[in-house]
């Protein structure tokens, strides 16, 4: 297990040796063994609930209450981790390590500014007066590649953009000179563009002789900046190697597997999830009109929407919009965050009106309804959102979200929960779940009523938004081999929005790429990728952390 | 004021309004303490704080909010008149026999002169029109018991109040800020007082903490005067008897919300660059945990109002509130609405103040995103 | 808009909690919620049958035994027109529960009607109600009170109204505000786009989803009632003599203070333990039974 780590166990900055976390009865981590050394990095890889996180907080004695750390060796420099008392740990933390988490929005004191968040582990290690401690300040945060230090310095995590943000919180950790810096999930929250420029910021520190320890659940994202990788699965080490060893030579199935579920390019038309695929039956009982209608099943006509900021200012989120979804296909919208692709997505399903243009379903007239015209039409266009629970019903359980849903399309009341337990077999669950609650249900289970709920009223469009943002790779890759068998099945549209441009390219036939309120580029899946006309699509293409990025090749 | 439709709200809306409001899922699911009852307190406070929040952000620019707060403050002093002046109309009898019970005999003829001066003469809709229009100049109208006007009354006795409230709210808050400081998120024992103390706080009856306090500390030990304004001594029982229910309702709210804020992923940040628990609390976590504690102003006000007049009529003092009391005792009715219009009139500019607190404490409340 | 919106994991997340843990120490009966629990069953056993704790009359009094401490015929002695304190005290119990009980009910029924009103109107209403609530909410409950007292005189009756009158504008607050959330919540768009019809939509899920707080409102503001409404008979403006009602019984025990404390001790413990046990009682129902499924 620790063949990796002998080399560098003389001159590591960070020793651990057998860490095991216990919550109670419930063991974290168990048996963890890593060391850190200058100008390396270690990375924790795996899935939520994997105790990637904990072992992290270990070296900075955050692990929380009711926990318990034994290790037969828990060092940091010349300090036995195990043994310090709160005042030395304050003296450790900030000082010899420092932490990076994600999302800086909520990471850094959103009342300070930017500039004070990062004085303050600078003069709390060094003593510093205010005026000398803002120099530094400012030679920090262009270190870390922010313009103008002295004018952001006197600005808001929230006046910042993400990307800012983001190096401001870097800056906060690294202030008192800390050799030793732990990144948690430091890229998770950021479009793809950012996330590049952050990991380069990263990778620097790193060449300039900081120690890393990345915690991450994506091994695209890892293995541009690790040396060597830990993959962890509910506390227990399941395999660890360099990058090139675990990314292309992977021993563990558990490993196998999370790779194989990271869709791609090369996963196109392939199963992501080991299990076997799921069989839909069609929910709608009337008879299907005797000509099968031909055509796009949904068309949107330069759309336009605009909303009001301030007193007369109206800010525009959707500039002449247009694009089709064919019969049986997926479109995928991909953009970055305040693209403007969820407005879109509102639109389409007639909860939002725009200010122009319209949306026409199966040939007819949509957005333009009046609500009470558009109630009767709504069967045959569902949604699936990226966070079920906020999509349910607190009062509800499964029971009744589905029985409300097939009550909508004449089901009567006696035969409500017969089908309703159809459709939880079809999407993988079965009657069990019928008397729970959202809040019983795991991630994927509540993703997996969504879209039995969706099913409910036999559509012929399901629009999806961000359906598989919240979920770790592994699930993830189960809701979309799910996805496609309903599609192949059933023969629905999906309008499948991402900022996730592996995910778009393994599912959609077709890709519109938008970019502040403007489709930028429409095209056929493998032409816009392959061959991206766009300067924007081919910057968000180039920006995808990828597993076989010539930087690996070692 | 147009009601806030999530559909309808651009993104960044939807956003500040999340990042003030908690996410209380998460929450109940990693901290079991947490899941603990939200105190009605708390309860008022994350409402008003999410109405004043959206409020805020809708109206931007100082100019259009100073317009908007005006048209609040005579609304509302308006409201007030109108309401008093029905109450007026809608008190069964003859407003006149009761200010004649004292006189045996009123001739017809005394009667109409009374009338006549008081305009009781005049039809309902000239005297609405008057009693606005005094309200505007400031004129309430003259007391049926003292003969002297209302409004002279009424500043005649500011001073005592003003003397007591002020106290008693700077004693609470110091009090409620240092005891959140202490016990918020600390060990089990620190909490269980914590708890203990604000249940007791909110349900002993401040009148009945007054004699208590009063029986012990007056008649007993002799250490302070029970009654009357003579001296700082005099003010000591009537401030603790007025602080301390204030004391419970601030440091529960103080306190819950710390404890949330506590579970912050920048609480963690600010943790890693070493600084120690009480720094933290100090410097970070109460800033975070007054802005909710700001909401309370209406209880709080509330809660003096009604304090004033329990401990001016059991302390003995001079004041408002027991100006108050004994004119709804006494009938004197002028006395009463103008009690009314003029607490109105205190609390609306009391909430405007704090109103443009919020953006001050919180900087995601002062428009202009980048 | 630079801001992500994705909030694709939460950062900086503690370590969860087992849930079987969490629903322990939720509805684990402590036993101090055990004995408030017993105390609000006497307390609504003496307001019902008050005659089985005591024999005496709270009205008649003997003036010859008057201000008599503590004694095997007068437990907690007599007060001083020489009535028993403990009979006066256990026949004062009906006047504060239903007072509180009946003032908190009037402020959760007018709360939930105006705040729902306020909440789910439209267009030209939604301005005006939303504007009247607005001012009305700027009046302090004690105003409203002494409105309410001015209007109709002192009296058991008045002092409900009153009391009851004042704690609508904060409970329709508080059901406005959540009514307004709701109605933007993912669910309420979720169910639009399912085809529910907007009656079953506001009846169904926004109102039941609106109600949690201000059930926590009332529950908790029984105790709070209790206490203001013998704030009010405390200062005369509410229960008239000889009613056995504490707060007007602590008023009338001032005089004595130096002879005979304990005239005014016994019913302000009695308001105390009243109001504490109801507090944490409903406290530990809404827990157990409200916000159970509510997304507070």
């Amino acid at each position: 297990m620790t063949t990796t780590t002998s080399a560098a166990a003389a001159d590591a900055l960070v020793s651990v040796r057998d860490l095991t976390i216990t919550f109670g009865s419930h063991i974290a981590v168990s048996e963890l063994s890593f060391d850190l050394t200058p100008g390396r990095c270690v990375a924790l890889v795996g899935e939520s609930g994997s105790g990637k996180s904990v072992s992290a907080r270990a070296l900075l004695g955050l692990v929380g209450p009711g926990s318990r750390v034994d290790a037969a060796e828990l060092r940091l420099g010349t300090h036995d981790l195990r043994a310090l008392t709160a005042a030395q740990w304050r003296n450790v933390r900030g000082r010899e390590v420092g932490l990076v988490l994600q999302d800086a929005l909520v990471s850094l004191d959103p009342l300070n500014t930017i500039g004070s968040e990062v004085a303050e582990s600078l003069r709390l290690h060094t003593g510093l007066a205010k005026k000398p401690a803002a120099e530094i300040v400012h030679g920090l945060l262009s270190r870390v590649g922010i313009r103008d230090p002295e004018e952001r310095a006197a600005q808001y995590p929230h006046q910042l953009s993400g990307g800012l943000r983001q190096r401001a919180l870097i800056a906060s950790a690294v202030a008192a000179g800390p050799r030793v810096l732990i990144a948690d999930e430091p890229t998770t929250a950021l479009d793809v563009t950012v996330q590049a420029q952050v990991l380069e910021l990263l990778a620097e520190l790193k060449r300039e002789g900081t120690a890393l320890l990345l915690v991450s659940h994506d091994l695209a994202v890892v293995s541009e900046l690790a040396d060597e990788i830990i993959v962890l699965r509910a506390g227990a080490v399941i395999e660890r190697g360099t990058p090139a060893e675990i990314l292309h030579n992977p021993q563990a199935d558990y490993t196998k597997q999370l790779l194989d579920a990271v869709p791609s390019a090369h996963t196109r038309g392939e199963r992501l999830s080991p299990l076997p695929p799921a069989v839909f039956t069609r929910q709608r009982t009337e008879t299907p009109a005797a000509e099968p209608k031909t055509g796009p099943i949904l068309e949107a006509r330069n759309l336009v929407k605009s909303y009001p900021v301030a007193r007369g200012r109206r800010t525009t989120v959707l500039h002449d919009v247009s694009f089709t979804l064919e019969r049986g296909k997926t479109l995928g919208i991909v953009g970055e965050s305040g693209s403007g692709k969820s407005t879109a997505a509102a639109i389409a399903l007639g909860l939002t009106p725009a200010d122009s243009g319209e949306v026409v379903l199966d040939g007819e007239a949509w957005s333009t309804l009046r609500e009470k015209d558009r109630r009767a039409r709504r069967r045959s266009i569902q949604t699936i959102s990226q966070d079920p629970l906020g999509s349910f019903d607190p009062r509800s359980n499964v029971r009744t979200l589905l029985g409300e849903a097939l009550g909508t399309v004449g089901v009567p009341r006696g035969e409500r929960d017969d089908q309703a337990v159809a459709l939880l077999e079809q999407v993988g669950l079965s009657a069990v779940h019928l008397g729970r609650h959202p809040l019983e249900l795991s991630g994927g289970q509540r993703q997996r009523i969504a879209i039995a709920q969706a099913l409910s009223t036999g559509p012929d469009v399901i629009v999806c938004d961000e359906p598989v943002s919240a979920l770790d790779v592994s699930i993830q890759a189960q809701v979309l081999d799910l996805l496609r068998d309903l599609q192949e099945q059933l023969h629905v549209s999906l309008l499948f929005i991402s900022h996730d441009l592996g995910v778009v390219r393994h599912v959609a036939h077709d890709v519109a790429v938008m970019q502040h309120g403007r489709i930028v580029e429409f095209g056929e899946t493998g032409t816009v990728f392959d061959a991206p006309q766009h300067p924007y699509t081919r910057d968000l293409i180039a920006a995808i952390p990828t597993i076989s990025s010539p930087s690996l090749t070692i | 004021m147009s009601t806030l439709d999530q559909t309808e709200a651009p993104e960044h809306l939807a956003e500040v309004t999340e990042t003030a409001a908690e996410p209380a899922g998460t929450e109940a699911a990693t901290d079991p303490q947490n899941a603990e009852v939200p105190s009605v307190a708390s309860l008022l406070a994350a409402a008003s704080q999410t109405e004043e929040v959206s409020r805020l952000t809708r109206i931007r620019g100082i100019a259009s909010y100073v317009g908007h707060r005006l048209l609040d403050i005579i609304l509302v002093l308006w409201a007030a008149a109108t309401l008093s002046f029905v109450a007026l109309q809608l008190i069964p009898g003859n407003p006149l026999d009761k200010m004649l019970s004292g006189m045996q005999e009123a001739t017809p003829e005394i009667r109409a002169q009374i009338a006549a001066h008081y305009g009781l003469d005049q039809p309902i809709i000239v005297q609405y029109l008057t009693y606005l229009g005094g309200v505007l100049r400031g004129d309430f109208g003259i007391s049926y018991q003292r003969a002297s006007p209302v409004t002279e009354v009424i500043l005649s006795e500011i001073r005592p109040t003003a003397e007591l409230t002020g106290w008693a709210i700077l004693v609470a808050i110091v009090v409620s800020v240092l005891l959140a400081l202490a016990t918020s998120g600390r060990r089990r024992g620190a909490r269980a007082f914590a708890q203990g103390f604000e249940l007791i706080a909110v349900s002993v009856p401040s009148f009945w903490l007054g004699i208590i306090l009063m029986t012990v500390f007056s008649f007993t030990l002799q250490w302070v005067p029970a009654f009357g304004t003579d001296g700082p001594g005099s003010l000591v029982l009537p401030v603790i008897t007025l602080a301390l229910p204030l004391i419970g309702v601030i440091t529960q709210v103080l306190r819950e919300r710390m404890e949330h804020v506590l579970h912050e992923p920048f609480v963690t940040t600010i943790r890693a660059r070493g600084l120690g628990e009480n720094r933290l609390r100090s410097r970070h976590v109460l800033r975070h945990a007054s802005l909710p504690a700001l909401t309370l102003t209406s209880v709080i006000f509330g809660s003096l109002l009604s304090g004033t007049a329990i401990i001016e009529t059991l302390f003995a003092r001079p004041g408002l509130g027991r100006v108050a009391v004994v004119a709804i005792q006494d009938r004197d009715y002028p006395v009463v609405l103008g009690f009314v219009v003029f607490a109105a009139l205190v609390f609306i500019i009391i909430n405007t103040i704090v109103d443009l607190l919020y953006p001050l404490l919180d900087p995601r409340l002062r428009g202009g995103h980048s | 808009m630079s801001l992500s919106l994705n909030p694709r994991l939460s950062g900086g997340r503690t370590p969860r909690v087992p849930r079987a843990e969490r629903v322990r120490s939720a509805h684990a009966l402590h036993p101090g919620v055990a004995l408030s629990a017993l105390v609000v069953l006497l307390l609504i056993v003496a307001a019902l049958w008050p005659g089985l704790f005591t024999n005496q009359d709270p009205i008649e009094g003997d003036p010859a035994s008057a201000f008599a401490g503590s004694s095997a015929a007068h437990i907690l002695g007599t007060d001083q027109l020489g009535r028993d304190l403990f009979s006066r005290i256990i026949h004062g119990t009906v006047y504060s529960l239903s007072l509180g009980v009946g003032a908190s009910l009037i402020g959760l029924i007018g709360g939930v009607i105006l705040g729902v009103l306020a909440g789910y109107s439209r267009g030209i209403w939604d301005r005006v109600i939303t504007r009247a609530l607005d001012v009305l909410l700027a009046f302090p409950e004690v105003l409203v009170a002494l409105l309410t007292i001015t209007i109709l005189g002192p009296g058991q009756w008045s002092l409900l109204w009153a009391v009851g009158l004042g704690r609508i504008p904060g409970a329709a607050r508080l059901v406005r505000t959540q009514v307004l959330q709701i109605r933007g919540s993912g669910f309420i768009r979720s169910g639009i786009a399912l085809g529910l019809s907007p009656t079953r939509l506001i009846l169904k899920h926004v109102v039941p989803n609106s109600l949690g707080p201000v059930l926590v409102h009332a529950v908790i503001g029984v105790g709070v009632c209790i206490i203001f409404g013998a704030a009010l008979s405390f200062l005369g403006l509410g229960a008239v003599p000889p009613t056995p009602e504490w707060g007007l019984m602590l008023s009338e025990a001032r005089q004595y203070l130096s002879i005979a404390p304990w005239i005014a001790i016994w019913p302000g413990v009695f308001i105390t333990l009243t109001v504490i046990s109801v507090t944490v009682t409903g406290r530990w129902l809404q827990q157990r039974f409200i916000s159970k499924r509510s997304s507070l």
